[in-house]
């Protein structure tokens, strides 16, 4: 039998590793612009991408979360990866799905193109997963808003021109919008569309 | 059990994993024991149990409609080189899910299918049919025929 490539393995026991990863991000959620550090020992992602992102996928996508993956992962194994651990519909468009891992880098799809939940249903929007080459050392940000005392300054690097106009635009539309979760190797931040981000431009 | 119509298109390995799911866990052990050593192998997914639903046919030839819910188990394993053994059973047996998912997965390699089919799947497909022949037999042999006498209302 032809085998395309080797699938990797997942939760040993799923219920406690699954909750542990989702009180993870909760706490990154809860806690924005704060650095944290997944547990990836539990399973194995899929090659190429951040464990990070695998984790969070792992542990929150199933049969009735459509995901959106860019064009490069829809064609990889990740695909196959999604599909057999957790069951999750692959979203060929942006607006119908309610995970989405995107490039920090890539101009396309644009924030405003996924779901940002409805007046009555706000939670009916998307989590986008944003693939960054590192969250340190980038151009410094200032992170106000709820779940920060008074500020928090993080730096991710990578990410695209005008990335912050949108999310600040994402913002503006509370209680609607999309929640972010930055990710580099095994590394986590949570950006949910509460926290108002302001570049600190000419610091770096 | 509604007898399934496509019984005689089933692909080898729908035969085997059927058979692989209608033994009983003593037979697979027994049927482990006699091979030897196993190949090494990881669990991709440990053995779960769930329910599935079952759908029936009135008569077997009408409207699909649901019967109810079924307890069943299911493991997937890989082995060394990325085959991938799965399993699903009835019942809540987790050792038995396994040990299925595992000659699902070595069933697939042609260094082991050939014994494997002798030694382990043709003896229990057998055994299983003629059971199966048992079990119709004394059901047929308590067979009522019933028939109402048209009354003679005048």
């Amino acid at each position: 039998m032809n085998v395309p490539f080797v699938m990797g393995r997942g939760f040993s026991d799923p219920i406690f590793q699954s909750q542990a990863i989702f009180r993870l991000i909760l706490q990154a959620l809860s806690t924005p612009g704060v650095l944290l550090r997944v547990d990836t020992s539990s399973f194995e992602g899929p090659q190429g991408l951040s464990s990070a992102a695998a984790a969070t996928l792992l542990a929150l996508a199933d049969y009735e979360t459509p995901v959106w993956l860019p064009d490069h992962l829809v064609k990889g194994p990740m695909r196959d990866w999604l599909v057999f651990h957790t069951g999750a519909p692959i979203s060929e468009r942006p607006e119908h799905a309610l995970f989405a891992i995107i490039d920090a880098a890539s101009p396309d799809p644009a924030l405003a193109r996924f779901a940002t939940g409805e007046d009555r249903y706000p939670d009916r929007s998307a989590t986008l997963i944003v693939l960054c080459p590192s969250l340190e050392n980038g151009t410094p940000l200032m992170v106000t808003g709820p779940g920060i005392e008074s500020l928090v300054n993080f730096a991710p690097q990578g990410i695209r021109n005008g990335f912050w106009d949108e999310f600040a635009a994402n913002h503006e539309r509370f209680p609607l919008g999309v929640d972010l979760l930055l990710v580099s190797d095994d590394k986590i931040v949570g950006l949910p569309r509460t926290s108002k981000v302001t570049p600190l431009d000419g610091a770096a | 059990m509604t007898v399934n119509p496509h019984t005689e298109s089933k692909t080898p390995r729908q035969h085997w994993m059927s058979v692989l799911a209608r033994a009983s866990l003593k037979d697979l052990e027994q049927a482990i024991a006699s091979l030897g050593p196993m190949p090494a192998y990881d669990v991709m997914k440990p053995a779960e149990t769930g329910t599935i639903m079952l759908e029936g046919r009135a008569g077997g030839a009408g409207r699909r409609f649901n019967i109810g819910e079924a307890t069943m188990t299911r493991c997937v394993v890989r082995l060394k080189d990325g085959t991938m053994g799965f399993s699903y059973a009835l019942g809540r047996d987790k050792r038995k899910a396994q040990l299925a998912a595992l000659l699902d997965g070595m069933l697939q390699l042609p260094t082991h299918a050939a014994i494997l089919h002798n030694s382990v799947i043709g003896p229990l497909a057998e055994q299983q049919a003629s059971k199966k022949i048992d079990v119709s037999r004394k059901a047929a042999a308590t067979k009522v025929d019933f028939f109402t006498l048209v009354r003679g209302d005048g």
